[in-house]
């Protein structure tokens, strides 16, 4: 299995997969920056905190996620690498379970970079304008809390997203699932049924009621290491033309 | 205890109403080259996906090395090293690095990976990116990978595809040495018979999904042996004459065929009795039967090759 790993990490030199992982947190510390640079913001660090993550958890989250599992998917798709690759002695679930856990690795890594980017961004528009600079002790802890629970509750949603990438030879179904979730879970935000929704469970981490943010949590993270399994079963059994 | 490296017994699959592969019983010795032929569409790439546990058969058992594919997967994989159809690789990795991956899935140490890419030619280029290379760099790279870890045997699925004459030369002398420079057993598969020829000493003839023919290529000839074309003039007389002695005789435009072998002195008893009867006989050739002439003859002439 560290064999599979070390290959899957070779893969992603030069690949386009870096350059999304970026783009998250980029966005987010510039906007967060330019918010607190034009005054509107309530300058204080629990603020900060919470406006990037729901960003995080509403849209760039599930769009990264979607990005990235299509990526990963696609490096094989895309030149037809599966017949080599499944030809060989290695058993078929380890190939499929090295596509697991290296979506889940960049999603971990994404979202420590979001980590980075929220206080980064408070302290580098307190550096430009010490007018704007945050209130109060920066929220190491919380934030880490926050964000962390988003990501076990992305599972199901990491889940569903690398399982139609790796299934399909295709780069646009993936993608318009992902794109389609994310409007989605905006409207079903207020829906009751809306905390079964895979988009939204991360989201779901803000919620006020806490049991519906426990709910979440085990929803998409148990939910999801459970449809990971079920994938890398269904995978490894599966003809490869 | 037999020998059979690879050894299939009653192997079937279906595509929806298409029969693509239908009760194979494939048997290929250990050193054997052999060649794996038949037109495009026949069951081929089928086969060899089978063969290497990528689609499941409907019907049947598929033993690599003693080993059954599917319920000992990893044993009967290991020491196979395969190329199917076109080469796929990493583009926006090096040629080294694509063997990298496949060495770190083995793993196998990093001298295997530069001793490969000296074994095909491309340790020159091994730091180029692949998707600055041509195909036929590609194909290399592909052999390489095939042969990283001295395997035992070797599926080739059109090996030679996109290679320039140079290539497909070395190529085919890499094939036909394999058994004595790797000690591997070589299945190739092709659509080219003259490929076949010049590279196998076993071959597997298939066509629509049934295999027509397997055994050693020298076995294949002496089932067909050709024949005698005599060209002489009045070549329905002289039909007449000869199918006293040889009934299955066939009349040309501008001459007879005797099917069959003839050695020296019996080519020339015919001679002598034709020209002593009075026919101006121009020409006598021997006819040594071709692969695609036989391939065409067991399928009906309906095996077109490319």
């Amino acid at each position: 299995m560290i064999g599979v790993m070390r290959a899957e990490a070779l893969k992603l030199r030069r690949s386009l997969a870096i350059i999304v992982m970026g783009v998250a947190p980029v966005m987010t510390f510039i906007l967060t920056v330019l918010i607190q640079l034009s005054g509107e913001s309530p300058g204080i660090w629990a603020f900060q905190m919470m406006s990037t993550s729901a960003i995080w958890a509403y849209f760039l989250l599930p769009m990264t996620a979607t990005g990235l599992t299509a990526l990963l998917a696609q490096m094989e798709h895309g030149p037809g690498t599966w017949s080599q690759i499944l030809a060989t002695p290695v058993a078929k679930w380890q190939v499929f379970t090295g596509k697991v856990v290296m979506a889940l690795a960049l999603m971990a890594i994404v979202t420590a970079l979001i980590y980075v980017s929220i206080f980064a961004s408070g302290f580098v528009a307190g550096w430009i304008n010490p007018a704007e600079a945050l209130e109060g002790s920066p929220p190491w802890w919380d934030a880490a809390k926050l964000l962390g629970k988003m990501y076990l509750a992305s599972f199901l949603l990491i889940a569903v997203q690398l399982g139609v990438a790796l299934r399909f030879n295709s780069f646009a179904l993936p993608v318009s699932v992902g794109i389609g979730g994310t409007f989605v879970a905006v409207a079903a935000t207020s829906s009751k049924y809306g905390i079964f929704f895979p988009w939204l469970l991360p989201v779901n981490m803000l919620a006020s009621e806490p049991e519906r943010a426990e709910f979440a949590l085990m929803f998409g993270g148990a939910g999801g290491a459970v449809l990971l399994a079920l994938i890398v079963l269904y995978l490894s059994r599966r003809d490869w033309h | 205890m037999n020998d059979w490296v690879i050894e299939t017994e009653g192997v079937s699959r279906r595509f929806g109403s298409v029969q693509a592969v239908d009760s194979l019983d494939l048997h290929v010795p250990k050193g054997a080259v052999a060649g794996f032929l038949g037109p495009n569409g026949a069951g081929k790439t089928t086969t060899i996906r089978m063969l290497l546990g990528l689609i499941r058969p409907q019907g049947g058992s598929i033993r690599l090395g003693g080993h059954d594919i599917h319920r000992a997967r990893r044993r009967a994989l290991t020491g196979v090293g395969s190329l199917v159809e076109t080469p796929a690789h990493y583009p926006h990795l090096t040629g080294a690095e694509n063997l990298d991956i496949a060495c770190h899935m083995a793993g196998l140490p990093r001298r295997e990976r530069d001793r490969v890419l000296d074994l095909v030619g491309l340790a020159g280029a091994a730091k180029r990116r692949v998707k600055g290379y041509s195909l036929g760099m590609r194909q290399r790279l592909g052999l390489a990978r095939a042969l990283l870890g001295n395997p035992k045997l070797l599926i080739l699925d059109e090996p030679t595809n996109g290679l320039d004459p140079s290539g497909i030369h070395e190529m085919r002398t890499l094939i036909r040495e394999a058994p004595e420079r790797f000690g591997a057993t070589v299945l190739v598969s092709s659509h080219l018979l003259g490929e076949i020829e010049q590279t196998a000493n076993h071959v597997a003839l298939m066509h629509r999904g049934k295999l027509l023919f397997q055994d050693t290529i020298a076995a294949l000839m002496d089932a067909h042996p050709g024949g005698l074309t005599i060209r002489l003039d009045r070549p329905a007389e002289a039909l007449a004459r000869v199918q006293a002695t040889h009934a299955d005789a066939a009349e040309l435009e501008d001459g007879i065929r005797l099917p069959g072998r003839f050695t020296a002195a019996e080519r020339a008893a015919i001679n002598r009795d034709l020209v002593e009867a009075g026919f101006a006989v121009s020409d006598l050739t021997l006819v040594k039967p071709s692969l695609e002439s036989i391939f065409l003859e067991r399928t009906g002439g309906t095996g077109d090759l490319q």
